[in-house]
């Protein structure tokens, strides 16, 4: 199932991205590359997850890693719904009548998130200042994680034009 | 007997995977042709001493050398300036400025220049570059030598700097060596002086070593070389024994140069002859360029007149115009090298005749490059700037270079240059045409050499028809598209073959004929097309609608000319063998032809739509080869080439490279061979090579690059071309500033043929593809001009269709005067107020006929 409402939500996105009225979106169709999009979404749900689990398994959380993944993935289900439809609807809106897609998006996004934190909520079995706490704490935590990799690729980057440029010297030398 | 089952699929496996290894390595190995046979094989003629020659005139100064019907040729044996004078007027032409030494204008360096015949460009083995002209390196030390040739004379110069220096101070004695050749032959005081700069070597056991400090110590270099040459007799032979026994070679340290030039004489024309392989150069060093001839009948400030330059069509530098705070013009014949990364677009119009020329009121001479040209770039200079005298004359980039960033990634820019391998051997032959009358004209020279090429049946004449109407026709255009969000290339099919013949439906209702259709993908992928050894159609139509769309436009004398680049393919090509294929640069990446940004002239890197490989010219043969065969079943009988008219790419691979002047030589070859199994080869933009083989020329040059030393363009390239091959202009609707009556001027004064790039689908489908900059290009929209412009140009060029032009000339800065082989005349006034000239009103914006009636 998380797999299922993770597609859902991803498809549900591109489609936003795709076909939502031009009122609604500011993005060039022809540059769009739904792949490097279900990569990016991925990622940002794997990150979640990974900082959430490592910090939950330092305070006492009982949750396991499906479980987070699986909370998180079911409170997408807001998203899916309203997305799509209002995507449709935007086509054949005024602009006066934005406000009224954007009020949707927000309601869907909030409910989202506070199914989110409900699910860590249970999840782990915390009062509901701890679980706060805790989701505060994920955010620092996921910050960190991405520090490390972008330190990382731009470590590997330096050693990678270092041992091109050693390459183009014996190239050229010989 | 499972083990036996095992056995025997193994071995067949190997089997297959052997033979499967052999196939594909034949198949590698089959992709190119041996280039040996297309390389300038260098001609040089035998010498014998110098001689000199009985004239029937002779040239104050001079040793005479050569004769001919109309002039004669000298030399001068202290100056090695030679000299050729019209034995009827007496005008003579110098190949350096006979007064260039009082030049108050000129530096002593340039006094040099002036005086010299031609400059070297030396690469050392630090990679410095060093200019060596041969005035201070040669002549001013009495460095060369004079041999008779038949009709003319070769001058052996050694170009260098032959002084003594601290390599000519022995680096390894023998004790006893040192004492029997110096010291015995110095007085006390000095042989202890040279004694005291010898050691025990460290590194041969029984001999002396130089100390290492001599060599920064230059009074004690001078020093000691007085001594041991001047006082104890040591010679040059005595070195060489001593690096001999020590067991180093020559170290005599001076670079220098061994290079002959031929001077010519040949009716009317005066030859100058360089073999590239007959330069030996001594010393750890190469050639990289030279510049031949540069002060070649430069004139002077007293003088009147122009410096023909080939810019596009063609265009007149004045002499002494006083634009001194210009740069110098310089343009490389045939356009620049696409194996050479350029990061900026280059001239719109390049040069595509190595010709140039200087008249004067006296005299004038057109020269013409006609071996090495594919290495040269042709210069112009006018008085003011270093010295007296404007001067236009062609150098040779015999190794291009490149700077290679070297950066470590810590910020720190290091670039380094590089230059490529491969060597030229063949001839570097320049040859002028002598013009000795008052008042040549630019038509003079261009008619001239249009003798030339006629004679060495280049050109051959046409037969009066209507003019043709030139379309470009885009089928199927590559297009990024995307299903659900997921990117892929696609296809926008912008015309198909039914859309042309509605096209045709409306020329024929209005009875144009004659329509040369240049048909843009139509197979293997769309415009810029994937590999031509096979075809696959696009989807623009059947074979056979091609071919009935080519007997409909046959019947009226037209024809159907589908578009095929033999010099590039697709970046998207699929198996693609980089490693054999691919031309690469110096640097040795693969070569890539990348979409310039309109905006900034810089190259796009965001996308990959476009891009294009450069193919290596030792492929091409063969491609041609099987392209041509599945072409044979097309039936058509008629081909457009799209690039090698006006691109010439070489590779610089560091093994398999094939130099420019080579290409040059395939490409002809390829271009004879396509010629004589295809009856309508139209090319584009029409470098002289690819001349002889074009029945229709499109892309000329109207006009020149608009380089700021430039005054005015002339059509050099029209002046030669008229009445021999038919030409078309490049697209009229895709000009920045699209005017219908400056282009219809345009076109009738240089006699062009009108073209127009259509598509039937609206141009905003090509938003977003590499094909953008062809931005109105709908069919409908120009249908009414097309017709209009096609109808009043024919009516005046189709009577002249077969006339060669005989005179152009600017009767003032915007009314222009056009006279015919058949005494037709053509006024054009590009001004807005009317005008007068020869007693006949030309009204403004407008074009008069007159001459025959």
């Amino acid at each position: 199932m998380i797999y299922v409402n993770l597609f859902l939500l991803f498809f549900s996105l591109s489609f936003q991205k795709q076909y939502s009225g031009f009122l609604v979106s500011e993005i060039d169709k022809s540059k769009i590359n739904t792949f490097v999009d279900l990569c990016g979404m991925v990622f940002i749900f794997l990150v979640w997850c990974v900082a959430n689990w490592s910090i939950t398994t330092l305070m006492n959380g009982e949750g396991k890693f499906v479980e987070i993944a699986m909370a998180t993935a079911y409170s997408f289900t807001p998203l899916i719904l309203t997305i799509i439809p209002f995507s449709i609807i935007s086509n054949f809106m005024v602009k006066e009548e934005v406000a009224l897609y954007y009020l949707a998006i927000s309601i869907a996004t909030a409910w989202f998130l506070l199914l989110a934190f409900m699910g860590i909520y249970t999840v782990h079995a915390y009062t509901v200042g701890k679980a706060a706490k805790t989701v505060l704490l994920t955010i620092v935590a996921a910050a960190i994680i991405l520090f490390i990799m972008v330190m990382f690729l731009s470590l590997f980057q330096q050693m990678f034009v270092f041992l091109r440029s050693i390459y183009i010297e014996i190239i050229f030398r010989f | 007997m499972l083990k036996k089952k095992k056995n025997i699929i193994l071995i067949v496996a190997i089997a297959i995977i052997l033979t499967t290894t052999l196939v594909l390595v034949s198949y590698i190995l089959n992709m190119t042709v041996d280039i040996e046979q297309y390389k300038n094989k260098s001609q040089s003629v035998e010498a014998t001493p110098f001689l000199e020659v009985p004239t029937s005139a002779s040239i104050e100064g001079m040793k005479m050398v050569a004769e001919s019907d109309a002039c004669v040729m000298g030399i001068n044996p202290k100056t090695s300036v030679v000299a050729i004078m019209d034995k009827n007027s007496k005008k003579i032409f110098y190949t350096n400025p006979p007064e260039c030494n009082k030049d108050e204008a000129a530096s002593l360096a340039v006094k040099e220049l002036l005086a010299s015949q031609f400059t070297l460009s030396i690469i050392n083995d630090k990679n410095q570059t060093t200019k060596m002209n041969n005035y201070k390196y040669s002549i001013e030390n009495e460095q060369f030598e004079l041999q008779s040739i038949e009709n003319g004379v070769r001058v052996k110069y050694i170009v260098g700097d032959l002084s003594k220096n601290v390599n000519s101070i022995p680096l390894y004695i023998t004790p006893d060596r040192l004492e029997e050749k110096i010291l015995s032959e110095l007085s006390e005081k000095d042989a202890k002086a040279v004694r005291r700069k010898y050691i025990e070597s460290d590194v041969k056991e029984g001999f002396l070593e130089r100390m290492q400090s001599l060599s920064q110590n230059k009074i004690q270099i001078k020093k000691t070389l007085e001594l041991i040459y001047d006082v104890a007799g040591y010679t040059e032979e005595d070195l060489n024994e001593d690096n001999a026994l020590a067991g180093i070679g020559e170290t005599s340290g001076n670079t220098y140069v061994e290079i002959y030039v031929d001077y010519i004489l040949k009716n009317d024309e005066f030859i100058v002859d360089i073999p590239m392989d007959k330069i030996v150069i001594n010393g750890d060093a190469e050639l990289v360029g030279i510049e031949v001839l540069p002060y070649f009948d430069a004139a002077g400030l007293e003088d009147e007149g122009y410096m023909v330059v080939p810019s596009g069509s063609g265009a007149l530098i004045n002499l002494n115009n006083g634009k001194t705070y210009e740069s110098d013009y310089a343009q490389a014949v045939y356009g620049c090298d696409l194996a050479v990364k350029q990061k900026k677009k280059e001239d719109s119009e390049i040069v595509s005749l190595p010709v140039y020329g200087i008249k004067t009121q006296k005299k004038a001479h057109l020269a013409y490059i006609t071996s090495g040209e594919a290495f040269a770039t042709v210069n112009a200079k006018v008085s003011g700037k270093t010295s007296s005298y404007n001067n236009v004359y062609s150098s040779f980039e015999l190794k291009s270079s490149e700077e290679i960033n070297m950066s470590t990634g810590d910020g720190e820019e290091v670039y380094m240059e590089m230059f490529e391998e491969g060597t030229y051997a063949g001839n570097i032959t320049i040859n002028y045409i002598l013009l000795p009358k008052d008042d040549v004209s630019y038509s003079d020279m261009a008619k001239s050499y249009r003798e030339k090429l006629f004679c060495d049946g280049v050109l051959s004449p046409l037969e009066q028809s209507d003019i043709p109407l030139y379309l470009k026709v885009l089928g199927s255009v590559e297009k990024k598209k995307h299903i659900m969000g997921i990117p892929y290339s696609g296809n926008v099919i912008m015309t198909d073959i039914d859309d042309i013949n509605g096209m045709l439906n409306i020329f024929d209702s209005q009875n144009i004929n004659n329509i040369h259709i240049k048909l843009d993908g139509w197979f293997n992928g769309g415009v810029n097309h994937e590999s031509i050894k096979s075809i696959s159609l696009e989807n623009i139509g059947s074979k056979g609608d091609l071919k009935t769309l080519q007997s409909r436009l046959q019947e009226t004398g037209g024809g159907i000319y589908p578009n095929v680049n033999i010099g590039t393919v697709s970046y998207e090509t699929p198996l693609f063998i980089e490693f054999v294929e691919a031309s690469r640069n110096i640097r040795g990446r693969v070569a890539l032809i990348t979409p310039y940004n309109r905006a900034t002239e810089l190259s796009e890197f965001k996308t990959r739509d476009g891009y294009k490989y450069v193919l290596n010219p030792a492929t091409i043969p063969k491609n041609i080869e099987s392209f041509l065969k599945k072409y044979d079943k097309y039936d058509i009988n008629s081909l457009s080439i799209g690039d090698v008219g006006s691109l010439l790419a070489s590779n610089k691979d560091k093994k398999d490279f094939v130099l420019r002047e080579t290409s040059k030589n395939i490409t002809a070859e390829i271009l004879s061979n396509i010629s004589s199994q295809i009856d309508n080869v139209m090319i584009e933009t029409g470098n002289i090579y690819a001349l002889p083989y074009a029945d229709h020329i499109v892309n000329i040059p109207i006009g020149s690059n608009k380089n700021h030393l430039i005054d005015k363009d002339i059509p050099f390239y029209q002046i030669v071309a008229h009445g021999y091959v038919n030409y078309g202009s490049s697209p009229l609707n895709l000009y920045d500033a699209y005017n219908y009556e400056q282009m219809l001027l345009n076109l009738i004064e240089y006699g062009a043929s009108p073209l127009f790039t259509v598509t039937s689908l609206p141009t905003s489908n090509l938003k977003n593809t590499a094909y953008q900059d062809n931005y109105s290009t709908e069919f409908d929209i120009w249908c009414d001009d097309i017709i209009s412009m096609y109808n009043e140009v024919n009516s005046v060029l189709s009577y002249l269709s077969a006339e060669t032009i005989e005179e152009h000339e600017y009767l003032d800065n915007d009314l222009v005067k056009v006279t015919y082989s058949n005494s037709q005349v053509i006024y054009i006034n590009y001004s807005d107020k009317n005008k007068r000239a020869d007693g006949l009103t030309i009204p403004a914006k407008d074009y008069l006929l007159g001459g025959i009636e």
